[in-house]
């Protein structure tokens, strides 16, 4: 015991403090298992799509450049230059590809390409140059497709747009004239095309993003997410609706026959742009029914509605609780009716006068009133206790007891009644203390020996016993009367269960599941066994370090 | 004319108040039993004018005891009176779709359980 306290002493203290476990499992443990791995996020660009996006503007670059070059006067075009620059443009293209991974070298690329056509600007010609207007229109576009421009790349190519033309040795003042006029109009194309481009990088961004968090809402939404056409045809799930309800073709087909209706009509809901929701109930994978709570809502886009979708959660938990809460308070209903009843009418026959208080026939009525009213406070007083234990607001008191105080507090309690049957009931403790809330576990105590004086032939005998083994304090109460039955061992422990109806009046229905109750707050286990040679053996543990449900 | 009634609940004490009530309220004569199996057994065995029959009892319960007494000829023409002390209107209606000619509730006025029962039975 001490040697396990210890260790996980020393494994909470390697622990280190403020750096909480994030990894899925440790998730998992805090949130109930709800959390699956999916896949990594946020998504990269596949290889082929970075192929495609290369080529792509590897084809605009050299259509630019043929372009330009249509537009030049075809007799004075040389064709070494032209190669040169093509070979350049290529060069740059595979070389970035290459260097992507640097940003020195996607930054000065596009200067690189300029200043090579700079030079050959400046070796044909200057401002005379059949390059020149291809030398301003990479320029241009150098600059105006970065969505964003540093000073030193400014100042580079601004040096660079003056310098080509000024090289040519026979540049006069027209050209300058010229090159002024002509200046404000590059700028300005220059301008509108930065505009236009960082414009466009922005709200292909904006929408890359709203496409991609969109995506993953609809991935990972832990409720079943459908995607359907109006007429209920699946489009798309996500991977909770493929573990939910698999490869589902219809929404329709995936609920029960008589749920279709319902399904049907929020979908024609649906259809005229009304979202809806209702419970109702699909089919899993495996055939098996699951409560849902499914919401239908309409995709409105391009002026229309173009399909639906289907939101599917999973409520199975919660149905089965109010299942089970609605069936206790039928069965409580009339276990507190029929008590009643026969208050009611004894009294109501001794009051109207029907029956004469002093007659025999009189206090017969009278005692059916006393034990009935008697039985009635037993339960409530029960039913009230046990919702005390359940809903957790009775909290454990938990001291070291000695375990022979704790037999022998239950066994003065019922021994009025073990007297009058003439049982012989006897105590054989074997451990010292157990840690428990004592006033708890004498009445789970008083509870078992009760039920085994109660069961038990007059004449006949009892043992309760306390013995230690495997870290924990086990408990048995043996008595030799009918037994419970083999169909019954599972059961006996639930609200209300009884194994013969005669038994409902010798008991609430409900010191069974107290005793259960009282025990599992501890960290214990209750259970039953048969005696050898006839009758039953009711046993329960205590852990040494008890208040753990298990 | 003094009618046979037979009433099967599975209550000692209910029973007793029960049947003390319809004597002392009606002109009726009470032979009770203590479950759906007693209770066909007493009544296949002499059949009485009405049947007052619990709808809630173990093993054989009241609509289980119901069918066997509408499958049996010495049986089937017996009124039967559901007492039952679940009573939520979507269940009165599930009984009476089960032939029984009323449903009277627990816990029931001892006063007037005679004449109720009389009510319904149009004695």
């Amino acid at each position: 015991m001490s040697a396990n306290r210890g260790s996980s002493a020393t494994a909470a203290g390697t622990e280190r403090p403020g750096t909480p476990d994030r990894s899925l499992p440790a998730v998992n443990r805090l949130l109930g298992g709800v959390v699956r791995a999916g896949p990594r996020w946020p998504p990269r660009w596949t290889e082929e799509e970075r192929e495609a996006t290369r080529g792509l503007l590897l084809v605009v670059a050299v259509a630019l450049v043929l372009l330009s070059l249509v537009f030049t006067d075809p007799a004075a075009v040389e064709l070494g230059p032209t190669l040169v620059v093509l070979g350049a443009l290529l060069v740059t293209a595979f070389l970035s590809r290459r260097l992507e991974r640097s940003a020195v070298w996607s930054r000065t690329s596009g200067i690189l390409l300029v200043a090579l056509l700079a030079v050959l600007v400046a070796e044909t010609g200057g401002h005379e140059s059949h390059f020149e207007d291809l030398y301003l229109l990479v320029l241009v576009f150098t600059a105006a497709f970065r969505s964003t421009l540093r000073f030193a790349e400014i100042a580079v190519l601004t040096l660079l747009a003056i310098g080509a033309p000024f090289s040519y040795a026979g540049f006069d003042a027209d050209d300058l004239a010229d090159l002024l006029v002509d200046a404000p109009m590059w700028f300005l194309a220059a301008g509108i095309v930065h505009l236009l481009v960082q414009q466009f990088h922005r709200s292909a961004r904006e929408r890359d993003l709203a496409t991609q968090e969109l995506r993953s809402l609809f991935a990972h939404h832990p409720d079943a997410v459908l995607r359907l056409t109006l007429d209920g045809s699946v489009e798309e799930r996500n991977e909770a609706a493929e573990h939910l309800l698999g490869p589902v073709e219809r929404l329709v087909g995936a609920a029960l026959p008589s749920e279709r209706d319902r399904v049907d009509a929020l979908l024609a809901i649906a259809g005229t742009g009304t979202p809806g929701t209702a419970e109702t109930v699909l089919r899993r994978t495996t055939g098996e029914p699951c409560d849902v709570q499914l919401v239908i809502v309409p995709i409105l886009a391009e002026g229309g509605i173009v399909g639906v979708y289907a939101v599917a959660r999973d409520i199975s938990t919660r149905r089965d609780a109010e299942r089970m809460r609605d069936q206790f308070i039928a069965v409580a209903s009339h276990e507190l009716r029929t008590p009643l009843t026969a208050v009611h009418g004894a009294i109501g026959l001794l009051a109207s006068g029907l029956v004469d208080p002093s007659s025999d026939r009189g206090r017969q009525t009278l005692s059916i009133a006393a034990s009935n009213t008697e039985r009635l406070v037993r339960l409530v007083s029960d039913l009230l206790d046990l919702e005390r234990l359940e809903s957790g607001s009775a909290t454990l008191q938990l001291e070291d007891h000695p375990a022979q105080d704790l037999v022998d507090q239950a066994l003065a309690t019922v021994a009025p009644q073990a007297e009058a049957r003439r049982l012989d009931v006897r105590s054989d403790v074997d451990t010292p203390t157990v840690r428990c809330d004592g006033d708890r576990i004498v009445q789970t105590l008083t509870n078992l020996v009760g039920n085994a004086v109660k069961f038990s032939a007059p004449g006949g005998s009892i043992e309760v016993s306390v013995a230690a083994a495997h870290g924990e304090a086990v408990f048995r109460v043996v008595d030799h009367g009918r037994g419970v039955p083999d169909d019954h061992v599972d059961t006996i422990f639930d609200r209300f269960a009884q194994v013969e109806p005669a038994d409902a009046d010798r008991g609430s229905g409900l010191g069974l599941p107290i005793c259960r109750t009282i025990v599992r707050q501890h960290g214990g286990r209750v259970w039953v066994e048969r005696t050898s040679g006839g009758g039953s053996t009711f046993c329960f543990t205590l852990p040494d370090a008890p208040g753990t449900e298990r | 004319m003094t009618r046979r009634v037979l009433l099967i609940d599975d209550n000692a004490d209910v029973r007793e108040i029960a049947r003390l009530s319809l004597e002392l309220t009606a002109d009726v004569e009470v032979d009770t039993a203590g479950s759906g199996r007693e209770g066909l057994r007493k009544a296949t065995a002499s059949p009485p004018d009405a049947i007052l029959l619990d709808v809630h009892m173990p093993e054989l319960d009241g609509p289980a005891t119901l069918r066997f007494l509408r499958d049996d000829p010495r049986t089937e023409g017996v009124p039967v009176v559901f007492i039952t002390a679940r009573v939520q209107a979507s269940e009165r209606e599930g009984y009476e779709a089960l032939g029984v000619s009323g449903v009277l509730e627990k816990p029931f006025d001892p006063v007037r359980i005679g004449p109720a029962l009389a009510a319904i039975l149009g004695w």
